[in-house]
């Protein structure tokens, strides 16, 4: 998706394309459905070994 | 700017579950306030507990010792290796049957005020799996058993391994339960449950002893000090510093708690200098110095690392050092004693804390410049001539790689939960799924540094990169988005998942590191303070293609 700001993909956090006020907004020739965005969280992790 | 690229990796990460973390806060966090409180009040050496003879009745209280350090060695076990979900089952302190919760928080208390220095203790208080892992290793010592790395405990190869060794014994092996019923269970299925079974776990122990010449009875009367050694405030610990690949002392005194030591020196004695990293207690080195004329409360300089033999040591994390004294006593008796000290090794510059965001959320939307940053998490559709709809509890985990120099987009493991169809309702007729979804970006420092440009930051020195490459900046840095995403289309149509981060610009304080003494202990580091991203958002963006 082309936009005045170049390759950016517009910020889209909250957008849904099921609210029918909504403009239909596509990237790479695909239909946008809904920009989410979420908080990261701090995480202890421990690292396994791979499955085989 | 894309000079960095991307490899594909399994996904191999777990969390280490809230619940844990909540349970062992709870249970072990109060060791070192109570070891303090204790040594100041009370001789620090529980006589009354770890002495090893008693006039009355000395092999019952042997006994009792005995079955008491092994339960609390099982204990720590359980609680180092358990999972979130068998903690409860895996220390409920009315399963404690040897003397109940007051007498094992109060007989690890002091094995604890035995074998770690204080500030070792307090490190050790903000994480209370690796306090359990560190003071099962002591209690496994002292009872002369062989340590096992934890990153082994688990591992099915290694349990073949055992079983195979011990295959030769299991004829005149019988569990703890009936014999019919026990060969019964050894027969349809050798290998289900035998780990679990504490006659088994004795057994194995028994036959893997530690070395004769390694061995010691523990000695009441001194033990180990080494709170003489200067410690460095770095990340939020006091801490003990020496330069990496340089010659290393570690001097230490023998201090006696019997109120008229003898005055005369040990005429000989070993010196066991174990070095193991924290997480899993690999060894790392072990090293035995042989001493001679041992004074009481005199420093002892003969735990000397080479620069050699540092330069191959892990810089910029905790390492724990087991010292171990042991000497000859009457009859070939051995007696010693062991103390657990951390120490920290720095080149130049050590990671020390975050401080504050200098530039909210930027985000990494241009998906030709940051396309490093984007992940393309699933694409999927459902081709069975109804509409769909799929339900996902995702996370997504954005990471910090240390140990390699590429980043890496994880896969994706997608697990369906529920599946159904709702043929039966034909005015609304489509396949639904419930799933769970989790994956990930591994981010490497070298990658984030190229982001500084971005807000007009000069990227960091290689000497800074460096200092941030370690668990402590890992460990900060390390977060997972939580949520759940709906997606529903019509027959035949097929929906893509992105994923790309926001960050923030935040302070980061490093220490360099200032004068050396000739022990190699740093004396004083000085702060530095740059600037460095860190992805604080995530935007799932979901597409439609039509099929």
């Amino acid at each position: 998706m082309k936009d005045n700001q170049g390759n950016r993909f517009p910020d889209l956090s909250g957008y849904k394309m099921y609210d029918t006020d909504k403009p239909e907004i596509y990237m790479n020739g695909e239909k946008v459905l809904f920009d989410k965005k979420v908080r990261l969280k701090p995480i202890s992790l421990k690292k396994g070994k791979a499955k085989s | 700017m894309n000079t960095h690229s991307v490899q594909q990796k399994a996904f191999t990460y777990q969390e280490e579950t809230f619940s844990e973390r909540e349970f062992w806060n709870r249970l072990l966090a109060v060791l070192p306030d109570i070891v303090e409180t204790f040594s100041a009040n009370f001789n620090p050496f529980p006589v009354e507990y770890l002495q090893e003879e008693n006039e009355e009745e000395p092999h019952e209280k042997g006994v009792q010792l005995h079955n008491q350090l092994y339960t609390a060695s099982q204990l720590m076990s359980n609680l180092a290796s358990a999972n979130g979900a068998s903690l409860p089952h895996a220390f409920d302190p009315n399963r404690v049957e040897f003397a109940g919760k007051n007498a094992l928080i109060s007989l690890l208390r002091r094995i604890a005020n035995l074998t770690f220095s204080k500030n070792t203790l307090d490190i050790l208080r903000d994480n209370p799996k690796e306090m359990a892992k560190a003071l099962h290793d002591s209690i496994l010592r002292i009872i002369n058993l062989p340590r096992v790395p934890y990153e082994l405990s688990g591992d099915l190869e290694t349990q073949d391994l055992m079983k195979a060794t011990i295959a030769p014994y299991l004829t005149n092996y019988q569990p703890n339960r009936s014999l019919t019923d026990g060969l019964g269970t050894m027969m349809e299925d050798p290998v289900d449950g035998l780990f679990e079974d504490q006659t088994f776990r004795i057994m194995l122990s028994s036959i893997s002893q530690v070395p004769a010449d390694k061995s010691f009875t523990l000695e009441n009367n001194f033990h180990i000090y080494t709170e003489q050694l200067p410690k460095i405030d770095l990340q939020g610990k006091k801490r003990v510093v020496y330069q990496h690949a340089e010659m290393l002392v570690l001097p230490f005194k023998l201090r006696a708690d019997h109120p008229h030591p003898p005055k005369r020196p040990i005429p000989r004695a070993k010196i066991q200098v174990t070095i193991q990293e924290t997480e899993n207690l690999t060894v790392l080195l072990e090293k035995e110095y042989r001493v001679k004329e041992v004074f009481l409360n005199t420093a002892i300089h003969s735990i000397v690392i080479s620069p050699e033999e540092c330069e191959k040591l892990p810089l910029n994390q905790d390492l724990k050092v087991e010292i171990v004294f042991r000497y000859p006593g009457r009859e070939g008796a051995v007696y010693g004693t062991l103390k657990n000290q951390y120490i920290t090794l720095v080149a130049d510059k050590v990671f020390d804390r975050v401080g504050a965001t200098v530039k909210e959320a930027l985000p990494l939307n241009d998906v030709v410049e940051h396309r490093n940053y984007w992940h393309k998490i699933w694409r999927g559709g459902y081709n069975e001539g109804l509409p769909w709809t799929l339900k996902a509890d995702v996370k997504y985990y954005m990471i910090l790689g240390i140990d390699q120099d590429q980043a890496a987009r994880l896969e994706t493991r997608l697990k369906i939960a529920e599946e159904f169809s709702s043929e039966e309702d034909f005015s609304d007729e489509q396949f639904s799924y419930k799933a769970k979804l989790k994956t990930g970006l591994e981010l490497t420092p070298a990658m984030l540094n190229d982001l500084l440009h971005e807000e007009g930051y000069d990227s960091i020195s290689h000497a800074q990169l460096s200092a941030l490459t370690c668990q402590a900046f890992q460990s900060q840095m390390n977060r997972v988005a939580h949520t759940q995403l709906s997606l529903q289309a019509e027959s035949g149509q097929q929906i893509s998942v992105w994923v790309y981060p926001e960050v923030d610009y935040q302070e980061v304080f490093l220490l360099k590191m200032g004068q050396v003494n000739p022990y190699g202990l740093v004396m004083d580091m000085s702060e530095e303070k740059i600037v460095f991203p860190q992805a604080v958002n995530v935007h799932f963006i979901a597409t439609q293609h039509e099929g």
